[in-house]
């Protein structure tokens, strides 16, 4: 029998000693209402604008709509199936080379700050059959560029591969991160021992160990892959398009009928997308079945599938494949990259030269001055949110590092409903619960505003920020702001004293981070800042499907270019650690 | 997060490196005398002068063009300098975006102040939408000073848009005509009619294809076929509204004529660009080796801008092409009235308007009348350069009218119904 103990862990903390004060005691309530009230509200209003069985009707009849469902379902399945793939093997040949762990990830982390956008504009200016690939094979001379449908193939194909250079780099960076925790290389030496190949060991030991890091993460990009639309629109098939984009022009058409229709199919991708994770579980028992070794039961320990050896191993040379193509696909996404500069700088490149006849450096001056009050709005829709999550999320992870739920579980349960809320948003479709929130905007004659484009930003900034912080938050060491407590300081004193310093680094990054969500986000500047408001992601996805590919080139670069500059100065701070200890 | 630094830092390195005045003058020169203008105008218009000055007007206006949009940016540090006016362009991908907007500010009680658009591009089906649902202000026409130089009577496009009265409810700014543009060194005599374009597409497979509509240019491309293939009673259809029961019949051999193409199409009629722009980046990157032109100047201005090469040209459709004007308006909920009621005074100035003829700028045929013009205003026109690649008058053909609005929608529909389902 086990005795209670009324000093267990929590008596440690320092709950018991500091009462809290009112701002650690709103924050969860805070976000709560902050992330609650627009997603809520705005799902409420989607359904109430789609209440009505005519809109059904309109979505029903209108042609395309279920080739445009399977076209979604299809693109964010593959891309998701292959961006897990590819990024496993290349986990997996990173843990037997662990030379290369560093390089990858930096180049990982690299292309996840690069906006969704931006990388589907480079792409698509890199495949096309004008793009950099097809020059470099046409032969020169009079050739002419090939007659084939990429971007926009009917297949979804550039789709896919856009979405699959955009999220292997995700999840290869939870996957490294992950690994290192779990001491990946130990495990497989010890699985060498016993007479197994490395990449069989990674697939069948390491990956079942390490998948809950991936689980929710993967709905999320499995949903962004339903929901996406500044992708679909650059890179998606035109005949019909992406149901997320079929949403969107029903909804802005001015007949009110088919507007309705355009709310009920934003609440059709809420269906979609559990069609999807719905595959997608189902496929997942089937390989986790398989990974077991065609036993039911989950290998989440180490030793028995060690000591079961599969008869069938993983075939190492497929595990090698994906993972070269995973470096494939990261090569392609920085090439992309690449010619988002060559265009910029062009002045004029007609096919099939491999490099622009002229150059023109100033016309990216006058493209940046024209674009000057573009670029600001970026900014500041990308600042206001962090301005706003920043303390948000230090209250909110102070509240839980002093245990201040206040000696109540309703404090407690609510910090916890805080948390869940914050992964709500990246695991519902966007139009969703836009499409009902830019309704709402127009009756309160929200539309258009500052305010309301900076809250939709702050349903992404405040989940990212929050989770980036989090982690080193949680990690930091208690005792020193104790001591400082000890010594006389108030709670707010101890904060800046000891806090502060230690937190200052990971609070910058977190903040970077939180920024470059802010400048890659689309739809909430389309949809809710009925065009006042243009932003860049809006402007370089606009000029991509017209005839500025300087301009797309140029907004596009420019929104890489912004969250760079926030994670360059973000790494200028430095934890003071010695200070501390003194 | 602590060992993140070292690749922000090599992230950031990495990112940072890395007259027409031909057409209408000369209708122009054949009209009656200008009609005269009330004597207390002056004082009217200087009082919107004045409560124009610090408002904002937000012009919405189709995006596609960067040579437009550089014309309404030029426009917009003009009416700064001259009126303490700030013009910001609302880029629209389609002008029924803002018609859908201006409707759902209605529906939320919008009807009079606290719009989001101050000025509209727009013409057409959209135009009748607002019109017919009341939500335009005006009329204002006649109280815009420039608008004594525009000539009303010399070209029934100016005062019906869409089979209705304009009735001063819109300014009109430019006038268009739908045309080929091609490039003389590659096809030496370009198909300019249905049959001669069958039988070239067959001739020249994935060589041709056109803008999925609705886009404007796409539809209008419908539009033009559609009237030559048909003879006299089916075009006399195409002026009424749509009879549901009796459009299959009449557009049936617009549908024959595009399942008999479409094999032959660009990427075989499996895909279409989405947009007009996009399909003049078609042209421009050779993929295609036939445009369309809204206007005569389109080649020119490609020239000018080095997209083209020098032979690039701009042919009529025989027998004429559709023809339209484009026009401002003002939404009744506008915000800032007065403004963009300057905004759309000095659209129609001499000096706006001859840079929008000019191919350097733009390519638009303007709407001013030359016999009402100061010598000066003549003299602006005169000095612009058209260069060969403007079509003459010949060469572009008769002005077509415009079917009825509601075809529009029903050969969109028609269209996405049988080409959409993939």
């Amino acid at each position: 029998m086990q005795i209670p103990n009324p000093a267990g862990p929590a008596a440690f903390r320092p709950a018991a000693v500091i009462r809290p004060s009112w701002p650690l005691m709103a924050a969860p309530g805070a976000v709560i209402l902050l992330l609650a009230v627009p997603l809520l509200g705005g799902l409420a209003a989607t359904g109430l604008a789609a209440a009505d069985g005519a809109a059904w009707q309109v979505l029903a009849t209108e042609p395309g709509m279920l080739h445009a469902a399977l076209i979604s379902l299809w693109t964010a399945l593959a891309a998701t199936l292959l961006s897990v793939l590819l990024a496993g093997g290349m986990a997996a040949g990173l843990a037997a080379l662990p030379g290369f762990g560093r390089m990858a990830e930096r180049a990982a982390l690299v292309m996840v700050a690069a906006p969704h956008a931006a990388v589907a504009v480079g792409l698509a200016l890199l495949i096309a059959p004008t793009g950099l690939i097809f020059r470099a094979v046409s032969g020169g001379g009079d050739a002419l560029p090939p007659d084939l449908a990429v971007p926009g193939d009917r297949f979804g194909l550039s789709l896919i591969v856009g979405l699959v250079i955009k999220e292997t780099p995700f999840l290869l960076a939870l996957l490294l991160a992950a690994q290192a925790r779990l001491g990946a290389g130990a495990v497989l030496a010890r699985a060498r021992c016993l007479g197994w190949r490395p990449a069989s060991a990674w697939w069948r030991i390491v990956a079942p160990q390490i998948w809950p890091v991936l689980r929710w993460p993967v709905v999320a990009v499995l949903v962004y892959g339903i929901g996406t639309v500044d992708m679909a629109v650059v890179l998606g098939p035109s005949l019909p398009p992406s149901f997320a984009v079929r949403s969107l022009s029903l909804l802005f058409d001015a007949d009110p009928a088919r507007a309705a229709a355009g709310h009920a199919a934003a609440l059709a991708q809420l269906a979609l997308a559990a069609v999807a994770v719905g595959i997608w579980w189902l496929g997942e028992r089937l390989a986790r079945f398989w990974l077991a070794g065609g036993r039911g039961d989950h290998p989440a320990r180490i030793d028995p599938p060690l000591v079961r050896r599969p008869r069938q191993p993983v075939a190492p040379a497929l595990s090698g494949l994906s993972g070269l193509v995973g470096g494939l696909a990261l090569l392609l996404a920085a090439a992309s990259l690449a010619t988002l500069v060559i265009w910029a700088l062009a002045a004029s490149w007609r096919f099939p030269d491999l490099l622009p006849m002229r150059w023109a450096p100033g016309r990216l001056a006058d493209t940046v001055a024209l674009l000057g009050c573009v670029i600001a709005r970026t900014v500041w829709l990308g600042l206001l949110p962090v301005a706003i999550a920043l303390p948000l999320a230090v209250l909110v992870l102070e509240r839980e590092a002093l245990g201040a739920d206040g000696g109540t579980g309703a404090g407690r349960s609510l910090s916890q409903a805080a948390e869940a809320l914050v992964y709500l948003p990246l695991l519902l479709p966007p139009a969703a619960f836009l499409a009902g929130i830019r309704a709402l905007a127009l009756r309160l004659g929200l539309d258009g505003t500052v305010v309301a484009v900076v809250w939709c930003h702050l349903l992404y900034v405040f989940p990212y920020l929050f989770l980036a912080l989090r982690e080193s938050y949680r990690r930091t060491d208690p005792r020193p702001r104790l001591l400082a407590r000890s010594l006389g300081r108030g709670p707010g004193g101890a904060w800046v004293a000891v806090m502060l310093p230690l937190t200052a680094r990971p609070m910058a990054i977190a903040a970077a981070i939180g920024f470059a969500v802010g400048v890659a986000q689309y739809l909430p500047a389309l949809m809710i800042g009925g065009g006042r408001l243009p932003v860049l992601a809006t402007e370089a996805v606009a000029a991509a499907s017209g005839i500025d590919r300087r301009a797309a080139s140029t907004a596009a670069l420019l929104m890489t270019a912004l969250p760079a500059i926030g994670f360059l100065l973000a790494s200028l701070i430095r934890a003071p650690a010695r200070a501390v200890r003194q | 997060m602590a060992r993140t630094g070292g690749w922000l830092l090599s992230a950031a390195a990495a990112l940072l490196m890395g007259l027409m005045v031909h057409q209408p003058v000369a209708r122009a020169a054949e009209a009656d005398a200008p009609a005269g203008a009330p004597a207390d105008d002056t004082a009217a218009w200087d009082a919107v002068l004045a409560e124009a000055r610090g408002q904002t007007v937000r012009f919405n206006a189709w995006g596609g063009d960067p040579k437009i949009n550089t014309f309404i940016a030029d426009i917009g540090r003009q009416l700064a300098a001259c009126c303490a006016i700030t013009l910001e362009q609302v880029k629209l991908a389609d002008t029924a975006e803002a018609v859908g907007r201006i409707r759902a500010e209605a529906a939320a009680g919008r009807l009079q102040d606290g719009g989001s658009i101050d000025l509209l591009w727009v013409n057409g089906e959209n135009f009748v939408a607002l019109r017919q649902a009341d939500l335009l202000y005006g009329p204002f026409l006649d109280r815009l000073p420039n608008a004594r130089t525009i000539d009303l009577d010399a070209n029934p496009a100016l005062t019906s848009d869409g089979h209705i009265p304009v009735d001063g409810y819109e300014v009109p700014w430019g006038l268009s005509q739908f045309a080929l543009v091609y490039d003389r060194a590659v096809t030496p005599q370009p198909p300019r009619g249905p049959k001669g374009l069958a039988g070239w597409i067959g001739a020249h497979p994935g060589r041709f294809t056109y803008p999925a509509p609705p886009d404007f240019i796409g539809t209008t491309f419908l539009k033009q076929m559609l009237v030559m293939l048909l003879d006299d009673a089916g075009r006399a259809a195409l002026a009424a509204p749509v009879d549901p029961a009796r459009a299959p019949a009449i557009t049936a051999p617009l549908w024959d004529w595009l399942d008999r193409v479409r094999p032959s199409l660009w990427r075989q009629g499996q895909a279409y660009p989405p947009s007009g722009p996009a399909h003049e980046q078609l042209l421009i990157d050779r993929a295609v080796d036939l445009g369309f032109a809204f206007h005569p100047g389109q080649a020119a201005s490609a020239i000018a801008a080095g997209l083209m090469a020098d032979t690039a040209r701009v042919a009529g459709w025989s027998g004429g092409g559709i023809a339209n004007a484009h026009f401002v308006a003002i939404p009744r909920n506008a915000p800032a009235k007065a403004a963009a009621m300057v905004a759309a005074n000095h659209l129609i100035s001499p000096a706006a308007q001859a840079a929008k003829l000019d191919p350097a700028v733009w390519g638009d045929m303007t709407v001013l009348a030359a016999d009402r013009l100061s010598d000066d205003g003549r003299a602006r026109f005169a000095a612009i350069d058209l260069g060969p690649a403007w079509p003459s008058d010949d060469e572009l053909g008769p002005a077509l009218p415009e079917p009825h609005p509601d075809w529009t929608g029903w050969l969109e529909a028609e269209w996405a119904r049988r080409y959409l389902g993939g």
